[in-house]
């Protein structure tokens, strides 16, 4: 097998909790309340396409333990039709981790460091994340082991200040239109849901395997209640404005003013945000260089590690010329093109498996 | 500034280069084959994202895919 390293259960739940949360906590509020209104920390319940994709990572897994999805559609697929998905899961895969690191670093730039190009900022964070993942699947596991509880309670201390200036009347009418509104809201939510497939690339090397089904249930419930949360305090102090600030998270670190000491915290979102985005992008990196080496049936995965990084830094200069271009696609195609390759084509391929499986016996 | 661009781009490629190469052994015959291909793809994708600034992506590609069903889909969900 090509990686020798091994994570615990816990270690994949926390892998995907800090591969989900941190670019959704960033954008979100903003995305659902254009369609969802008062009712957007609602949406996050409807995570239809997390509950699909957790219940076929799981059945495939049973049914295969030592492979990942794209490895069984390989199989299935036999030699060159299988080598052709693979290839374009590849590259999907590169594809979103490009829009990660753009995501990422548009963010800096827009809020932090103005004047650096967004070149500089994406390639030492692809370069800092190469090095990681060049270290192999237990560094990745362990960072986000160690950046975990960092990330909760920078999380807490933005959203514990403000509670006193909370305004609960912004939270009604309940359901005013409806139940539409949030289910609207929650179509884009379902681009993170989605990504829960990653779970499928670490699960064979996870060493309790039996802890395996507790451990992706509850880090699913765990995104649905942090965005639930993140999304409820913004709307409860922002009320109608959530929809006019493109990070509308950022604004309540900028709110907190403890006795005109302690302001200015927003640099303690920049802190979650650098720490988040930096296992968000190891994790996708990895798995990109996981499924690359398999594509290309290498023994060792480290010297395509960096060659990887150069592509991926410029897949994340190719995908938009600008934020605006980049959060229109997100909002609409790219979540189109998620769900299909995440949750239609697995699900597909659960389908084979069983029919086929049925047959032979 | 293209020329800059243009320069670092060797300088990294020159680097990332010499440290893998001594890395791998004279067996990694593959894994050497791989390395080249990669390295070769970044460098004529870099270059031809510094001389065409505005060469399709990967998102018009996506973009141009689903566009029937994003036109369904708008119809159904509406901004409030």
């Amino acid at each position: 097998m090509i990686e020798k390293g091994r994570i615990s259960a816990s270690q994949l739940g926390k892998i995907l909790y800090m591969a989900i949360i941190p670019t959704s906590l960033l954008t979100t509020p903003a995305i659902t309340f254009k369609y969802a209104k008062q009712d957007l920390w609602l949406s996050p319940i409807w995570a239809i396409s997390g509950f699909i994709t957790v219940f076929i990572v799981l059945r495939i897994y049973r049914m295969y333990p030592s492979e990942n999805i794209i490895q069984i559609m390989e199989r299935i697929g036999r030699r060159i039709p299988g080598k052709i998905i693979s290839g374009i899961y590849l590259l999907f895969i590169l594809y979103v981790n490009g829009v990660i690191v753009r995501e990422y670093s548009e963010f800096v730039v827009s809020s932090f460091l103005h004047t650096t190009p967004i070149v500089v900022i994406s390639g030492l964070m692809v370069l800092v994340c190469a090095m990681a993942v060049r270290g192999g699947l237990e560094i990745v596991g362990r960072f986000a082991e160690l950046f975990l509880p960092i990330f909760i309670t920078l999380f807490l201390f933005n959203i514990i200040p403000i509670i006193a200036d909370l305004q609960w009347s912004n939270l009604f009418p309940i359901f005013g239109e409806g139940i539409r509104p949030s289910i609207e809201g929650a179509f884009v939510l379902q681009t993170w849901f989605s990504e829960m497939i990653i779970a499928s690339f670490f699960l064979p090397f996870v060493a309790d395997h039996h802890n395996a089904k507790k451990t992706l249930s509850r880090s699913l419930l765990a995104i649905m209640v942090t965005l639930s949360v993140s999304n409820l305090a913004t709307l409860l102090l922002l009320g109608e404005l959530t929809g006019n600030y493109s990070y509308p998270f950022l604004i309540l670190a900028r709110y907190i003013n403890i006795s005109n000491f302690i302001n200015h915290l927003e640099s303690l979102y920049m802190i979650i945000w650098v720490l988040g985005a930096f296992v968000k992008i190891c994790v996708f990196y990895y798995v990109t260089v996981l499924v690359a080496a398999q594509w290309m049936k290498l023994s060792n995965y480290q010297p395509i590690v960096y060659p990887l990084g150069l592509l991926l830094l410029l897949f994340s200069q190719w995908v938009a010329p600008n934020t605006q271009v980049l959060t229109e696609a997100i909002a609409g195609p790219v979540t189109l093109a998620m769900i299909t390759m995440f949750v239609i084509i697995p699900a597909l391929l659960l389908c084979i498996v069983w029919i086929v499986n049925r047959l032979h016996n | 500034m293209k020329w800059i661009a243009g320069f670092m781009i060797v300088v990294i490629v020159i680097l990332m280069v010499i440290i893998e190469w001594q890395k791998m052994s004279r067996q990694m015959k593959r894994e050497k084959t791989a390395f080249i291909v990669l390295v070769i793809s970044g460098v004529i994708l870099a270059y031809l994202l510094l001389l065409f600034p505005d060469v399709p992506g990967p998102t018009q590609l996506i973009d141009a895919v689903y566009r029937p069903i994003t036109n369904i889909l708008k119809s159904w969900i509406t901004e409030r």
